[in-house]
Order: structure tokens, then sequence, then C-alpha cells
């Protein structure tokens, strides 16, 4: 009997300790200031500066505060999701760019024109603030952005006797270099097939996949078709690129680090590991098609929830956040590209990669806007593959998911 | 056996050559991650993003290399002379039995070398400098082991790369002990709590009479074939209306009930004979002492089972973990969530993600160990019903 009872207390004890907890958040700190939450997914580095730039906005807002509550990436669209649901979301949220017209669409953010976005609008970089313009209206603002560009190994180049200060600069010479530096097990180029690493190829040759309107797909247009073949024919026909993009193979980033892929795409957040690893690398622009160089756009943004009690104030911060001087600091102390146009000025980075990398994002192309952008790439991503293993040619495979695209993704 | 000698002869040599190639290339592996480990610890600490920093750790590595090449060359030497000599010494006729046996010994070794390489990659990534994880030894892809090792990973991780004095209180004790503590609390009392759930109502399921005993368990069956993504956000809803939202108890309270345990339980004390309860009921057993007294220690190997696979089950669970959890206590973190923080959007720090890792295997390797007999019994007996 004693032994029966203690297994009763053991559970129940159990029930006691865990229940007790956090319920409704509070609205206000102890000595009355207004709290505003935020999340957001920055790495320990990150969240130091962020710290600071919310010292420096509480300054100027003496009956405001600002909670920054750190999220992992992964993960967090389920978790706004969900606490959403509940009304337990926060004020603002950073989120990865694809999420933001999910959002919108769910109609779950802001109108920023309410509190006079046009008037500082143009301050920021075309590329990542067309992420955020959602059926007409802006819906968030771009607080981090980066994109791909060309990374070549010097070392490589050397052995092939190329000049390693002149990287190719159109598709041509490219094409001409990747079969310089194609010797034994090392190959000139490698490439993901995913779809926003195939926007380099397409935003170079100006074609568009969305319409403005986010309801006609152009993938099939002439200048897509001419696109996926360039780029299958760096493959098939040049026999230049070793097929990385294939399951198992190894990737384009760890073909690169060990000198068996002379030429890779890759974005900035590289940067730092790719010099820690040893290598000798250069960074180029994108080379140029009939549309000049152009990029894809990655990277985030900051968005304010319509169930938010303070959206002025958090587009108040937010805009602070943003801001040239902000930017500024952000980027310089953390080696990023900024957002701001304004910010240019003042960022100086010892890093000239850094500096490529800025005049890249000039250039960069907004990314095609869908509600669920996965559902975009798991269409296009199986087609492309085939083209690239020549099941299928460049306008079948295009033509046939532009309509399935228009179907099943575009039609919201 | 009536084979002839010289084949006999060419086997043994192709095994030899075989078991000289084995452990040469194992202890050389062993040998520079021991060597390794203690360079790591005694070598000063490279300085973030300065490649020179390194150079101490190397050239210690490479002046290690001469003696732990030797040191290998003796263990190999010793495994050849020791299996030569073990040879000759076997009489004739029991040297097929032996030849047998080396190759059994050799193919087993390599099915180790081929579970644990996985493990040793973790143990050998953890303590690589950020930006060399990715990078292998362009002769030998199998050679893991760093040339630069740090324990900067490892410090990082538990957050003595900081100085105290630079951090309020809440920021020392947000780090990856207070996670893995977490996770222990949460694993462990639902794994307890499913399995004492599961039991009694396996127990009622397989041996007491109930009205529409079958179709109820039916009907529990059939929930199984829901994919449980369903019930994430109806469960969240219910978890919030409780008010327990950023509890441990929300982390694992919706799981409780494991129609998976009832099931596999149930199956397994269908075997128990009915007449062992019905003698201890003569003997004056009341139905809770049947059950502890018969049923439980009876059904032991596959309430382990089930317990283990509780377990990591819990210790594993990313998502539900996440949503529940509460973002502004960063200290009610569990270790999934943990180990989340260190990726982005676009880049993983594989280095501190294995050096994490390497902590949170170890619950789960040491419950396996000791439970382990009762673990591969219980996952055949469960399967089987007689």
């Amino acid at each position: 009997m004693i032994l029966r009872s203690r297994a009763w207390a053991i559970v129940i004890l159990c029930f006691i300790c865990f229940s007790t907890g956090c319920n409704e958040p509070p609205e206000t700190t102890p000595d009355g200031k207004t709290i505003l939450t935020f999340w957001h997914t920055y790495n320990d580095d990150e969240t130091r500066v962020l710290k600071e730039i919310i010292g420096e906005w509480e300054k100027k807002n003496l009956h405001l505060t600002v909670r920054a509550v750190r999220i992992p990436f992964n993960g967090h669209k389920d978790k706004i999701q969900t606490a959403l649901t509940v009304a337990r979301g926060p004020d603002m949220a950073r989120v990865d760019w694809s999420y933001v017209c999910t959002l919108a669409r769910k109609k779950a953010l802001i109108d920023l024109e309410e509190y006079g976005f046009s008037r500082i609008k143009d301050d920021y970089l075309a590329a990542p603030l067309g992420t955020n313009f959602i059926d007409g209206v802006y819906r968030g603002l771009p607080d981090q952005t980066n994109g791909v560009a060309l990374f070549y190994n010097r070392d490589l180049f050397r052995k092939a006797d190329l000049d390693p200060d002149s990287p190719p600069k159109t598709w041509e010479e490219f094409v001409e270099t990747a079969k310089r530096l194609t010797k034994g097990d090392v190959y000139g180029f490698a490439m993901e097939n995913t779809l926003w690493w195939t926007l380099p190829f397409f935003n170079t040759y100006g074609a568009k996949i969305i319409s403005e309107d986010g309801k006609t797909c152009l993938i099939d247009s002439a200048e897509a078709i001419a696109a996926l073949e360039f780029k299958k024919s760096l493959y098939a026909e040049h026999k230049v690129e070793p097929g990385a993009w294939r399951a198992g193979s190894i990737t384009p980033e760890q073909g690169f680090l060990n000198g068996k892929y002379a030429m890779i795409f890759m974005g900035p957040w590289n940067l730092p590991r790719f010099s820690k690893s040893g290598i000798d690398f250069g960074v180029a622009l994108i080379p140029a098609g009939p549309a000049g160089s152009s990029t894809n756009v990655g990277g985030t943004n900051v968005v304010i929830f319509k169930s938010s009690k303070h959206p002025k104030e958090s587009y108040d911060f937010l805009s602070f956040f943003t801001s040239p001087e902000s930017q500024a600091k952000w980027c310089s102390r953390l080696n990023q590209i900024p957002v701001n146009i304004r910010a240019y000025d003042f960022v100086k980075f010892d890093d000239k990669h850094l500096t490529t990398f800025m005049e890249q994002m000039k250039f960069a192309v907004s990314n095609p806007i869908v509600t669920n952008s996965g559902d975009l790439e798991n269409l296009v991503n199986p087609e492309m593959e085939a083209v690239l293993t020549g099941q299928k040619t460049a306008s079948e495979a295009l033509s046939a998911v532009a309509r399935k695209i228009e179907k099943k993704v575009l039609n919201w | 056996m009536n084979s002839s000698s010289p084949a006999r002869i060419i086997l043994f040599v192709v095994l030899l050559f075989g078991l000289v190639m084995i452990s040469a290339g194992l202890c050389e592996q062993l040998v520079k991650f021991a060597s390794m480990v203690v360079v790591a610890f005694v070598a000063p600490q490279a300085i973030e993003g300065d490649r020179s920093g390194a150079a101490p750790a190397r050239a210690m590595m490479e002046s290690a290399q001469g003696v732990s090449s030797s040191l290998v060359f003796l263990i190999v030497a010793g495994i050849f002379v020791y299996t030569l000599l073990r040879f000759l010494k076997t009489p004739l006729h029991a040297r097929w039995n032996f030849l047998k046996v080396l190759f059994l010994y050799e193919a087993l070794i390599i099915g180790v070398i081929i579970v644990l390489f996985p493990f040793f990659w973790m143990l050998c990534t953890s303590f690589k400098p950020s930006g060399q994880e990715l990078i292998f030894n362009a002769k030998n892809p199998f050679d893991v082991v760093p040339m630069e090792p740090t324990i900067g990973n490892f410090k990082k991780v538990l957050k003595w790369d900081v100085p105290a004095a630079e951090m309020d209180a809440e920021e020392q004790k947000d780090n990856f002990g207070r996670y893995f503590w977490n996770s222990i609390q949460v694993a462990s009392i639902a794994a307890f709590l499913v399995t004492l759930f599961s039991a009694m109502a396996g127990y009622v399921f397989a041996k007491k009479p109930l009205p529409y005993k079958n179709a109820v368990f039916g009907g529990l069956i059939a929930t199984m074939m829901i994919p449980g993504m369903m019930y994430m956000v109806p469960q969240f809803f219910m978890i919030v209306k409780m008010g327990l939202f950023g509890t441990k108890l929300a982390m694992f309270l919706p799981h409780l009930a494991s129609v998976f345990g009832v099931f596999m339980l149930k199956q397994f004390m269908e075997t128990i004979p009915t007449s062992l309860i019905e003698a201890a009921r003569i003997d004056g057993a009341g139905e809770w002492q049947i059950f502890r007294i018969v049923i439980i220690p009876l059904s032991m190997p596959i309430i382990l089972t089930l317990f283990l696979l509780t377990f990591l089950f819990h210790w594993s669970n990313f998502l539900w973990q996440l949503i529940v959890s509460d973002p502004l206590d960063p200290l009610s973190r569990t270790l999934p969530v943990g180990l989340a923080l260190f990726r982005g959007q676009y880049t993983s720090e594989l280095g501190l993600i294995m050096s994490a890792s390497c902590f949170s295997i170890v619950p789960i390797a040491i419950l396996f160990l000791f439970a382990q007999k009762y673990f591969i019994e219980g996952m055949t007996q469960g399967a089987v019903k007689e």
C-alpha cells in the first residue's frame, strides 16, 4: 500500500510542478513603459548590435521599450503561425523574405502606407524592397539582404594560366574560362538546380517568372527558355559542370572549399567561413547576359502584425532600425550589405569581396512573389532537372509547368 | 577437412593482409584522434578570424605525427605477429575453423566501423575551427581528424568564452547545459508517464472484461492513421486555453495518451497466461497487486522498450517544443530548440552543432547500453503474437 500511494504521489507531484507557469504576458513594465515585442532570428553577434540599437531608440522614446525575443530561424514560420492563431503573436517579427507574401495574403500584416511609408520607401534597395510589395501594398521593410555572386578559386585560375584579377564578365567569357579550368578531377563550375539558385540565369537573360499582377506565369517566355538552355549547356554540352545539383553529389560549397570546383555561385553569408578556411578566392559579379549582370534576392524582412496594439510605435522602431544611421552601424559591425541605399556611403568595408556584393545587389531583381514559394519550387525544380538530364527540352518542360503553376500556385 | 593446404595458406595471407589494413587504418585514426584531443586542450587557442593563431596547434599535431606513426606501427606489428603465431600454433585440423573465426572478426570490425564512423566524424568535427568543417583531406577523405584542433566550439556552446562579468544573470544561465537539463526533465517524465498509462490501458484491453472492448480498441487504432501534424494547432489552442503555454507540462501533455504504446503493450500482455493472474487472485492478490506483481515484471522488456522509444521521441521533438515554448523565457528552451539556434537562414554553425550534439547523444547512448538486452528482446516480442 505504501508503494501504491508513493507511485500516485509522484504522478501528482509531477503535474503540480510543471503546471505552474507563465500566462498572459504583461503589456507594460513595472515602471510604466509600454512593451513592444519583436521576434527575431538573429545570431549571437547580431543580437548584441540589435540590443545597442534598441537602447538608442529607447533613449528617444522614454515611454516605450522593445523586448527582443530570439527564436530559431528553422521553424520560425510555424512558431509565428501557431502563435497568431491564439492571439499570442508579437507586435513585429523578422521573417524570411518569402514569408511576407504568405502572411500578407492571410491578412495578418498592416499596410505600411498608413504610417507614411511612401516618404522613405525610395531609400531602400529596390530588389529586397520588392519582396515586400504584395498586391500593390507594402507589407514589410527589408532588414537584411543578400544575393549570390560568382566565387572563384584564384589558385586554380593561376594553375590554368588565367589572370586571377580578371574574372569572366559575360557568359561567353565564362564558358571559355570554365573550359580552361576543367582539367582532371577539377571542374570549372558547379551549380545548384533549385529555382532560387537558377534566378541569376533567368535574371541575366531578362526573364520574368510571374507577371506584375501575380496572375500569370511567364516562365515559358523565350528569354526563360534561352536561360535554361544555357544552364543546361554548361553541364551537357560544354561539360564544365560535374552535375553537382544531383542528389548525393559533392555540393558546390563543399567542392569549392576542397578545390574541386573552380567557380560557384555563393552568397555573402559564407564569406567569413570561406576566409577562415584558408583558400584563396575572389568574388565577381554574376556574368552579364543579354540583360546585363543580375542576381537573386535572399535575406529577411521585418513585418508588423495587425494584431499588434501598437502598430505606430512598432513602425517607428522598425523605420529607425533600418534607417541609414542604424544600418551603417549594423553593417560595419557585422559585415553585411546595407538595405538602405543612403547607408551605402557610410559603410566602408576592409573586405573588398563585400564591396563587390554591394555592387551586385544594385543589379539584383526581386524574386517571384507567390503565396507559397515552396510550392513554386516543388513544381519547377523537377522539370528543370528533367531538362538538365535531357529527358525534356527546355520549352517543353517550361510551358507545361507554367500552366501548372497558374492553376496550383497563382490561384489564391 | 581434406582441403589442400595451399588454399588455406592463401586464404590466411589474404585475411591477414585484410586484418593489417583494417588495424592500420583504425589505429592511425584512433591514435591521431587521441593526440588531437590532447593538442586541442594544450595548444593556445586560435583567435577568432585570425588564421595565424592556429599555427601552434598545427605544429604540435605535426610533431605528434612522428610519435603516433611509430606507435601505430608497433600496434599493427603486434597484431600481425600475434595472429601469425596463433595460426601456426593451431593444429592443422582446426585451421579452417581458425580462418572462419578470423574472417568473422574482420567482418564484424568492418560493421562496427561503418556504424560508428558517423559518431567519430561528429566528434572530430566538433574540434574543427569554424570554416574548416567541410574541408577534407585530399588524399584520404576518411581521415577526418582535424589538423588544427580547438576546443572553442565546446566553450562557446557552454558559454565559457564570454567573461562572466559581461553577461547578466539570465544570459549566464542561458546555455546548453540548461537546455540539456530541461530536456532530461521533459523526456524522462513523459516517458515514465506514457509507459505507466499505456501499461494500465494495455492490461485492461488485454485481460479485463470491458463492454465493446474490441470496438473501442479499433477506434483507438484508427486514430493512429491520422498524421500527428493535424493535431498540432488544435492541441496548441487547448494548451493555451488551459493556461499551460510555456510550461514544461505543455511540452508532453498532449502526447501522454499514446495509442501506439497501448497497442504495443496490449499485444505483449495478451501472451501472459491468464492462469497466472487467476493463481495470483486465488492467493489473495487485489487488482493493483496483480498488475504490479504479475503483469509489470513479466512485461518489463516491452515496458523498457516503450520507455526508450518515448524518451527518444521527446528528446528530439523539435516542432512541438518550439511551438509551446515561451520565447520570452529563454531558460525554458529544450535541447532541440537550442540546437536549432545554431542554424541561420543559409548557414549552419556546423562545429557548434556537432559539439552540442556530442552532449545530446550521451543520455540516449547510456539508456541504450543499459537497456539494450531488453530493447532488442522487446522489439521482436511485440511483433510476434502467439
